[in-house]
């Protein structure tokens, strides 16, 4: 009896909600964000190596000249890789979901799913690339840190002259609180994208976001056109359908 | 002294309970990644106990028309539910579950439950869709969820079976075990639909503790891309270089 009474207490003293997080703050980055797209900056100007300029030229040469009408993988709703849904302006709402040891971040725009594991243990990066990335993050102080690598690479995919990316891209994103000019709860992030293959230098920029509580992360349904083209019985107007 | 340890020591079981976890100490945690365990799920029922009107949409099915899976649509709900090999995603907190289904590289699908927050009143204005609307909670030891307003174009199987939009779907998720597969997640499911059937249809899913499974990225509108044209355009390029050469 005593000894059960004594495990209760240990088991119940040593079960904090949130073990591997940081619960003041991951209770106020929880919740649905849009875009703050006046308060956000514009990526910069991509500082290309010279050898990545010249295969993008190359690229282009070989397999352009570019049809968006065709090449677009938005319109085939093949969903862009990091940090495209973290660096969009338009829109799209997205919801941080905080578990005991992870982060999950809900994007609405084609659906993407970002899981992040949270801990003191480094994470191994051995999944196969994906256009979200392999994620680990760790909190320092009040800032949730995310390194994301493993980031697919969009030459063999997606024809469309794009920045070219490499296996050895990796972003780091710090993620923390704050309050915009009017005192409206605002979350940031602090984007540095490194490269070395691609890249002559970071580029950094840092996007915010507002407090959206009363906004769903609805359903992304991209092939919606087509499907009800098909249940019309007509042809589709997308030409890889046809 | 021996009963002022014990009557000390219940305090102390009270005060954990009070300052570490308040409202859930006995809420059993079914979060984590789990795989279907096709053996010991329910088969749909042969005969199914269809309408006549269901029986006609049902024979009426085209695979090749009406399937959605095919456009890279959701399988929604209840389907993501019981179909499909991949793991299952369960995450929990104090007011929400949320299911994650990739089912065999389809693109994501979260259904989102969340607890004491009652399902809205009826409102011929909203629009049903793919994973439905769903309420949950915990009665004793399972996870009861009701889901509504599902969209009628999500098929309810393979085969085509198909509701008209007044589905309703019951839901119990609770913790077995077993002696050879260990600890097991067991839906038991109810399909309310007078539309569609002649009777509540029950069924049940049951899915494994996979600690180790991973949920992939989904692939579908890729497998599509490089199906339809990517490969073509190789092959455009392919003969044109070859033209070139001779």
């Amino acid at each position: 009896m005593k000894n059960t009474g004594l495990l209760l207490v240990a088991l119940l003293l040593a079960a904090p909600a949130l073990p591997a997080q940081h619960p003041a703050v991951a209770r106020e980055m929880a919740g649905v964000w849009l875009p703050d797209s006046k308060r956000s900056d514009r990526p910069p100007a991509w500082p290309l190596r010279p050898e990545a300029a010249a295969s993008r030229e190359q690229w282009l040469a070989e397999y352009g000249p570019v049809d968006p009408t065709i090449d677009d993988t938005n319109a085939s709703c093949i969903a862009e890789s990091m940090p495209w849904p973290v660096r969009l302006i338009a829109q799209y709402p997205f919801e941080v979901l905080f578990t005991a040891d992870r982060v999950t971040v809900f994007h609405e725009v084609f659906g993407s799913l970002r899981r992040i594991p949270v801990g003191p243990a480094p994470y191994t990066f051995d999944a196969l690339p994906s256009a979200m990335g392999t994620s680990s993050g760790r909190w320092e102080g009040d800032t949730l840190v995310v390194e994301t690598r493993n980031i697919r690479r969009t030459g063999a995919g997606k024809p469309t002259g794009d920045v070219p990316v490499s296996n050895a891209r990796r972003i780091t994103e710090r993620w923390s609180m704050g309050r915009d000019e009017d005192g409206n709860k605002q979350l940031r992030n602090e984007l540095t994208i490194i490269d070395p293959v691609v890249l002559s230098e970071p580029v950094r920029y840092t996007m915010r976001y507002k407090w959206s509580p009363d906004i769903a992360v609805g359903e992304y349904l991209c092939q919606q056109d087509i499907w009800d083209q098909n249940l019309q019985g007509s042809p589709s107007s997308v030409p890889w359908r046809n | 002294m021996q009963t002022v340890r014990r009557a000390a020591l219940v305090m102390l079981c009270s005060m954990g309970t009070l300052l570490a976890l308040p409202a859930h100490a006995a809420t059993p945690d079914i979060s984590g990644t789990w795989l279907p365990v096709e053996s010991l799920s329910t088969p749909w029922p042969d005969p199914l106990p269809l309408t006549e009107s269901a029986r006609q949409r049902y024979a009426a099915f085209d695979p090749d028309r009406d399937e959605p899976a095919a456009f890279c649509m959701p399988l929604g709900t209840p389907r993501n539910t019981l179909a499909g090999t991949s793991p299952l995603e369960v995450l929990q907190t104090d007011d929400r579950v949320y299911f994650v289904f990739q089912p065999n590289l389809l693109n994501a699908e979260t259904r989102r439950v969340y607890l004491g927050k009652p399902l809205p009143a009826a409102d011929p204005d909203r629009l049903p869709t793919w994973l439905g609307t769903s309420s949950g909670r915990w009665e004793n030891n399972a996870l009861v969820v009701e889901t509504i307003e599902m969209e009628p174009q999500a098929i309810l199987n393979g085969n085509g079976l198909s509701h008209l939009g007044g589905l309703k779907v019951r839901e119990r998720w609770e913790l077995a075990n077993d002696p050879r597969r260990g600890r097991l997640l067991v839906n038991n499911l109810v399909l309310d639909d007078p539309a569609t059937f002649t009777r509540p249809l029950q069924l049940k899913r049951v899915f494994a503790w996979a600690p180790d499974a991973r949920l992939a990225e989904g692939q579908c509108s890729e497998r599509l891309w490089i199906d339809q044209i990517w490969r073509n355009r190789l092959r455009e390029h392919a003969a044109a270089r070859k033209a070139g050469a001779k």
